[in-house]
């Protein structure tokens, strides 16, 4: 480890610390540009990210940072990676859009629309736990409304 | 899901699906459907979606000698011969053998049509092919019981100020054997769903019966059009209309172009440049020059870019 390497700490919402490599926690735009702006101090606060939702954050951050990490590896890091149930995909959303990465956004937006495509509106409720609050008639009404987008 | 995530974040989920998948969410849930519905997500949607993203799809209109009939297609920009999808035409009930459909303009996926080739009193009519809809526009109140003594011009665009569709009409009155000038305006708002008569200046400004076209680049309408210069005389020039300012402008068409005949220009573009057809006559065209504005209001800018010979 070079001299010239330097740690930031990062504090979640749930009290947790995690120190990390400046180099790989600029990844975020957001902490990016607090260090940039010369205004960090001992320890960066994330009021919006859980230590649980940060854990998975770092772990993709220290993979995509390594080096001699071939595309075939990182692709299927990538792949076991979005493999979540689906309040770990929102919070990891959540926390990208806070964190400014557009590299994790994008990828857990494209998973949660992958989740969509090609299922029944049934099925879609399910994945997503979607509580169905339209009488039988109101759905009907919109069913028929949009009856093309059902053929 | 909608619960807990921001609706800039839904948006950029639904900006990978398809419109078709998009519809079909409506009816998940009270949330989804008003989400869905409501004018901020579509308008969030219209840019992650279309405004920001280089086009991905053409519209393919073309004669099938085989049905005898006009057919639209969905085509990829990258492989234009092999349509990706048969669209159902908004014109479906009955059509007459000698329709004719002219489309006005293409904004943001969505068409402006217009059957005027005999009939000047037939509605305008608004389509979005990638979600089947399509909205008849209410008839204007003023000059449709009278057809052949008005001629109409019309424009199709969106205003990016009011995140609004709209349609401006320019109705000639008839009278001296020839249409007079100033035409008289109306502009439909998608938003309000009326026509409105226009109140600003309306130059004195003529355009091609019939043959004329129109394009819409940024929020603006441009017409080739001419302007009555003595007895006989005519100049060419590209009128505009701004449908944020709501204000006509003149712009200069290259020397060579100003004292051809009205008939033989048209108006197209070329990305979001403005581009001027020159036939070498208007029926029978052996060849077309196509002329490009490289530098928008610089006359200087017209170059002749290329000659299609036209079989």
């Amino acid at each position: 480890m070079s001299s010239s390497t330097k740690f930031l700490t990062l504090k979640t919402c749930d009290d947790k610390k995690f120190v990390l490599d400046e180099a790989i926690a600029v990844r975020s735009q957001t902490i990016k540009n607090m260090v940039e702006d010369d205004c960090v101090s001992n320890v960066i606060p994330l009021p919006n990210v859980n230590s649980k939702t940060m854990t998975k954050v770092i772990e993709y951050w220290k993979k995509h940072s390594e080096e001699g990490v071939s595309k075939d590896v990182l692709m299927d890091f990538d792949k076991a990676f979005v493999k979540v149930h689906h309040s770990i995909l929102h919070a990891l959303i959540l926390a990208a859009n806070f964190l400014n990465d557009k590299e994790i956004l994008d990828m857990m937006c494209q998973e949660v629309a992958d989740r969509i495509k090609g299922k029944t509106p049934e099925e879609i409720r399910k994945e997503f736990d979607i509580k169905n609050d339209f009488t039988p008639e109101e759905e009907e009404e919109i069913r028929k409304e949009n009856a093309w987008a059902f053929e | 899901m909608s619960e807990y995530l921001p609706i800039e974040m839904m948006v950029l989920i639904f900006s990978k699906l398809q419109p078709k998948s998009l519809l079909q969410l409506k009816c998940l849930s009270k949330s989804w459907n008003a989400l869905i519905s409501s004018p901020d997500f579509i308008w969030l949607h219209t840019q992650q979606s279309v405004l920001l993203k280089p086009p991905t799809h053409l519209f393919k209109r073309y004669f099938s000698t085989g049905l005898k009939k006009e057919k639209i297609r969905l085509a990829d920009v990258s492989n234009f011969d092999t349509p990706v999808m048969r669209l159902r035409s908004p014109f479906n009930i009955g059509l007459p053998d000698y329709f004719y459909c002219r489309i006005i303009g293409i904004c943001n996926g969505v068409l402006c049509m217009l059957d005027d080739l005999l009939d000047h009193s037939s509605p305008v009519v608004l389509w979005n092919p990638s979600i089947s809809r399509c909205l008849t526009l209410p008839m204007t109140p003023f000059g449709c019981d009278n057809s052949g003594t008005y001629m109409f011009v019309l424009g199709f665009g969106f205003a990016v100020k009011t995140r609004d569709y709209k349609v401006v009409r320019m109705a000639y009155a008839h009278g001296d054997g020839q249409y007079l000038l100033p035409p008289r305006v109306e502009i439909y708002a998608l938003s309000s769903g009326i026509w409105k008569d226009f109140d600003g200046f309306i130059p004195d400004i003529g355009i091609v019966e019939y043959f004329w076209t129109q394009v819409e680049i940024c929020g603006k309408v441009y017409w080739t059009a001419y302007k009555r210069n003595g007895e006989r005389r005519v100049e060419n020039l590209i009128m505009m209309f701004d449908l944020n300012e709501k204000i006509f402008q003149e712009l200069s068409l290259p020397e060579i172009l100003v004292n051809e005949p009205p008939t033989n220009l048209n108006i197209a573009q070329l990305g979001e440049l403005l581009v001027v057809y020159q036939y070498d006559t208007r029926v029978w065209s052996s060849s077309c020059s196509i002329w490009v504005m490289k530098r928008y209001g610089d006359i200087d800018s017209w170059s002749k870019e290329y000659n299609v010979a036209l079989g």
